[in-house]
């Protein structure tokens, strides 16, 4: 085994007190397990939506269930992600990435703000869930089926980018 | 006779299409053309309204405040239109183009805000942060022993 290679940049001191500090780590893999069970649900649920274009409404109510699933894991994962940005902010974002890595800044700040401007999606996606037929309200079906399916992008272009961007530094 | 309302799935349609729209819009425009919005100075540990941030050496954020604005002004929107079409006593005809039409407009609506990001933030200029008053205090951390890794 190689010695590993040292860090591009100095070690950042901590001591500034920002909120949560102290769980920035935990908050941080249990974001990550949230991101899972999100990216599983919207996945699965994308899938069925797929079915729907094709005229396949066999698993209707499997498909209502992934997407409550996937509103409480994109409501968690928001809400974990929310409580450990001041930390990634100065520790890891101004420390680190401005000075060093600006494009893991840009990428972060992409990232953090489709998942922003995907949440008002995600609910009323969630919402319409509850009282749509995929089958009967065709004329709603396409609407429906774009908000999932733009969910689905969105969301996965986050957990690969947040992926690439803890690779380069975790708080 | 009375006429029909709408349906409880063209309700939640419209009301979800104009809420996103009016928060994409919202989101991105503030970020485009900044007002002055609630900004969180993570190491002061308080709140500012302010348009721009004034200390490049002790980083603020606007994001909280973007999302707070753009969220309490897309509630305010769905919440007139749940209304509205409450009182609607018409229907929308099988053959419509209205719901493709709504369709359309807030997934373009929804992915031009995200193109402008990506394209603003892909194209971003940072200018490295200025050292911040903990790093000259506070004590640096031992570097990861070598030797370790994989």
């Amino acid at each position: 085994m190689e010695p590993s290679a040292p860090l591009p940049y100095a070690p950042v001191p901590h001591g500034a007190g920002i909120f949560l500090e102290s769980l920035s780590t935990p908050l941080l893999v249990l974001h990550a397990l949230a991101a899972t069970v999100l990216i599983g649900s919207t996945t699965h649920d994308a899938i069925l939506l797929v079915g729907y274009l094709r005229g396949r409404f066999g698993r209707v109510r499997l498909e209502k269930l992934y997407v409550r699933i996937q509103l409480v894991a994109y409501l968690v994962t928001f809400a974990l992600g929310s409580l450990a940005y001041p930390a990634y902010r100065i520790y890891v974002r101004a420390a680190v990435f401005d000075r060093h890595a600006p494009w893991a800044a840009n990428l972060f700040d992409i990232k953090e703000n489709l998942a922003a401007l995907a949440l008002p999606l995600m609910i009323g996606y969630a919402w319409l869930s509850r009282v749509i037929d995929p089958r009967a309200d065709a004329a709603w079906r396409p609407m429906y089926v774009g908000f999932g399916l733009s969910i689905a992008a969105v969301v996965w272009f986050s957990v690969v980018s947040g992926l690439v961007v803890v690779l380069e530094r975790a708080p | 006779m009375r006429p029909p309302t709408l349906s409880p799935t063209a309700r939640r349609a419209l009301t979800a299409a104009l809420g996103t729209i009016t928060f994409c819009l919202v989101f991105t425009g503030l970020s485009l053309r900044p007002r002055a919005v609630p900004w969180y100075d993570p190491i002061g540990r308080q709140w500012a309204v302010v348009l721009r941030w004034p200390t490049p050496a002790q980083p603020g954020m606007d994001w909280y405040g973007r999302l707070l604005v753009a969220s309490a002004t897309a509630v305010g929107v769905a919440g007139a239109v749940q209304l509205v079409t409450a009182r609607v006593r018409s229907s929308i005809p099988a053959d419509s183009f209205l719901p493709m039409a709504l369709a359309i407009n807030t997934l373009m609506a929804f992915w031009l805000c995200a193109f402008v990001y990506v394209w603003t933030l892909g194209h971003r200029e940072l200018r490295p942060t200025p050292p911040m008053a903990f790093e000259r205090t506070s004590p640096v951390p031992p570097r990861p022993a070598g030797g370790a890794g994989l």
